[in-house]
């Protein structure tokens, strides 16, 4: 019985690598699946990208930024550049450029998703069989027909609902703006704690040494947030101490726009016309320091 | 460490290929009671210590309630289910004392608050107490095993009984009368391969393909993020969640009986299809057995169990899984959890629905309303902070949720499908239309094989750990 099991395991997992292998599949798949969404993004960068060109590493705050050629966005939900630079570190050969974020930098390093991107078992079988990957995973594939199909079921029962300025829809979404950037407030109001601050950015100038001894160019570079945020304890305690680490004689940094000019979804992450607009503006600023 | 890792899967390995070597045939015990040490110590190295205590304990107590003065067995007894106890309340209860008792600020609170919680304690503890009461009772093993024991013997033992790596950190909770008289040289040969792989693959499965996956979404019950979702939603995380728990656990009981086999050890079968129970007495025969057999063995029947006329049984009943309820955690939600299945129990005995009905269409609807108390019950599980649970109810009755959600319900439908199909399939197993398809099993296992290799979640840690 074990040895027919296992047999059968065997022809499945063939059949399986080889529909994969040949008709390479598109599928879309993920969302709002935070963990899934990172391990997917890591191994098309560690798998499909070519890996010399430059790389972005930051938070969700970053995670959507787009229209960067050359660069592929390894900015990860729920994460800090850390996280993003301990895939990075591990590649045979380095990037020519590393943008990071510095929102978040506080954040402590998620050792089991860089643990589980960078396992010497898997990350090798992963290479080898594409039907291993995280966006092929065939359970995840019958999701995405149930739920097409049960939007379809939806579709003709949903109001559309405009939310013009005055409407009662506009109204509620400004009341859910209030309470998402007041808890950001609260969150913005402590600068972060200074032990584990320390030791954060004390590994991140370890980093960035050896990125720029193995001819990398490392760019740092600051999400715009809020208004209301940004000249928060948080945000200034951040700057002061990446400064002091990072001194903008020595270090690129991408110059600060203007907060105004960019909205936010709930305080921190820019919405999608802002988002558009900041990774404009960041290919014209990366532009000129290749200058 | 993980049973899911590969740190783990090397230790195994390492263990099994030496465990059945003939230079350490004399040597199996005290080579898996070091394997086992090495897995409790990857995680919490200086809390070994804590376990070396508590099965010292054990162990002198024990051999004096077996070899001491027959006049004072019984307090020796009774010290040693004292002293597990005060351990067990020590380490888990501390903080919830400080946090309801002593006012915020307090030097002593305070103190309480930064006990770290060892993982297992509620396991080794329980083992513990199970081991001083049955060689009180002279249940462990006959007379003649028991002449021949020498300290050093008997320590060894007991701290393997207390320590075996797979048990261990979340269970199954081993009974002494029912490990002891296992424990004696193992075979190669004696391995039964077909068990130990059906449970192996189930358990991992269970965890791997549908804990680790379901986790990433019933996640968002949590607070705040049920604020941003429709009741329709919210209730589909709650069912999601309690498919969850029953593979997250589930599954680590089935890999600990898997394991346990292949070092010729037979644990206590943990779970048996728990969601076709018709009844919350055949709910608990079925749900974390080798708990609830402890609880029915070492607290309900001492307390006097259904010997005492009706009411009091209602009261040991209500009494005994209101501590079963505590025993998981270390807040007022779980002792709150275990006496709302505590009520019910005494319910529906009271009522006289504790038996089976003749009608299937009663059956089936009790069926369904055991399943509902006990999904919605998990809810305290989840979230064991109060105020979270009431926010959690305001936003199922509000159902003001504006995020689109069709991927969350969808993925929880598919990821919830495997555990149905696995229910279902225990009621028509044993029909003899289905024969054919019995003989079919290992297409079933190659699959779940092939869906562990490539539809994995990340790996989360389990949740009974936390108990």
């Amino acid at each position: 019985m074990v040895v027919k099991a296992l047999m059968v395991m065997g022809v499945i997992f063939a059949l399986y690598a080889v529909f994969i292998a040949q008709v390479k599949p598109y599928w879309s798949i993920s969302h709002h699946k935070e963990q899934q969404d990172n391990q997917i993004k890591a191994e098309k960068y560690l798998y499909d990208y070519r890996q010399e060109h430059g790389v972005v590493v930051g938070s969700s705050l970053s995670s959507h930024l787009g229209n960067l050629p050359g660069i592929y966005n390894l900015a990860l939900d729920g994460l800090s550049s850390l996280d993003g630079l301990a895939i990075v570190m591990k590649q045979k050969s380095p990037p020519r450029t590393v943008l990071i974020e510095i929102n978040f930098i506080d954040r402590e390093e998620n050792t089991s998703f860089t643990g589980l991107v960078n396992n010497p078992v898997l990350k090798p079988a992963k290479r080898l069989f594409m039907s291993m990957r995280a966006d092929k995973q065939p359970l995840s594939v019958v999701v995405e027909q149930l739920q097409m199909t049960l939007d379809r079921l939806r579709a003709p029962f949903i109001i559309p609902d405009p939310a013009v300025p005055g409407s009662a829809t506009s109204a509620q979404q400004a009341s859910r703006y209030t309470e998402l950037l007041t808890k950001q407030l609260e969150r913005y109001a402590q600068a972060p704690a200074p032990g584990v601050f320390e030791q954060q950015l004390g590994k991140l100038r370890q980093a960035v040494s050896l990125l720029e001894q193995q001819g990398a160019r490392v760019v740092f570079f600051e999400m715009p947030v809020d208004c209301r945020l940004d000249d928060s304890p948080r945000a200034k305690a951040v700057r002061v101490a990446f400064r002091q680490y990072f001194p903008q004689a020595t270090y690129s940094y991408v110059p600060r726009p203007a907060c105004a000019a960019y909205q936010t979804a709930d305080g921190i992450h820019l919405d999608a016309q802002s988002v558009t607009k900041y990774s404009y503006f960041l290919q014209e600023q990366l532009a000129k320091h290749k200058r | 460490m993980l049973f899911n890792s590969f740190a783990f899967l090397g230790l195994c390995l390492i263990t099994l290929f030496l465990y059945y070597l003939p230079l350490f045939s004399r040597a199996q015990v005290k080579l898996l009671i070091i394997a086992s040490m090495l897995f409790y110590a990857y995680d919490q190295p200086a809390l070994v210590v804590l376990l070396l205590l508590s099965a010292g304990i054990n162990t002198g107590v024990s051999y004096w309630v077996l070899f001491g003065n027959a006049t004072s067995k019984k307090a020796l007894a009774t010290l040693g289910v004292g002293l597990n106890l005060a351990i067990l309340a020590f380490f888990k209860y501390s903080p919830l004392f400080a946090r309801t008792f002593l006012p915020s600020g307090n030097d002593i609170g305070r103190f309480l608050l930064t006990i770290p919680l060892p993982i297992g304690i509620s396991f080794f503890t329980f083992e513990g107490i199970s081991l001083t009461i049955d060689l009180y009772k002279n249940k462990a093993f006959s007379q003649r095993e028991g002449e021949g024991l020498t300290f050093t013997k008997h320590a060894e033992r007991t701290l393997f009984f207390i320590s075996f790596f797979p048990h261990l950190v979340a269970g199954p909770i081993l009974k002494a009368h029912d490990f002891l008289p296992q424990i004696s040289r193992k075979y190669f040969r004696n391995i039964e391969w077909e068990a130990a792989f059906k449970c192996l693959v189930v358990g991992y499965f269970l965890k791997m393909v549908v804990a680790d996956n379901l986790k990433d979404f019933t996640l968002l019950l949590d607070f705040p993020y049920h604020q941003y979702y429709s009741s329709l939603t919210l209730l589909t995380m709650l069912f999601g969640y309690s498919i969850q728990i029953f593979a997250d656990f589930a599954g680590y009981s089935a890999i600990a009986l898997g394991l346990g086999k292949l070092f010729g050890y037979t644990l206590q079968e943990n779970f048996n299809f728990p969601y076709i129970s018709t009844s919350f007495k055949e709910f608990w025969k079925r749900w974390h057995i080798s708990l609830s057999t402890f609880l029915l063995e070492y607290l309900y029947i001492p307390l006097g169990g259904n010997r005492k006329g009706r009411a009091r049984t209602y009261l040991h009943l209500i009494l005994t899984m209101f501590l079963g309820g505590l025993w998981h955690g270390a807040a007022w939600s779980y002792a709150i959890w275990g006496l709302c299945h505590g009520l019910a129990l005494a319910l529906e005995k009271l009522a006289g629905y504790d038996r089976p009905s003749q009608s299937t269409a009663i059956q089936l609807v009790r069926g369904l309303l055991v399943f509902i108390f006990v999904t919605l019950a998990w809810l305290l599980f989840k979230l064991p902070n109060f105020a979270d649970v009431i926010s959690f109810v305001r936003s199922v009755a509000k159902n003001s949720g504006a995020l689109s959600t069709t991927r969350i319900n969808s993925s929880i439908l598919v990821y919830s499908l495997p555990v149905v199909i696995y229910h279902l399939y225990y009621v028509v197993r044993p029909r003899a239309a289905w024969r054919p398809v019995v003989r079919l099993e290992y297409i079933g296992y190659g699959l779940l094989l092939f869906l562990i290799l490539v539809n994995s979640g990340n790996p989360g840690s389990f949740i009974y750990f936390q108990f």
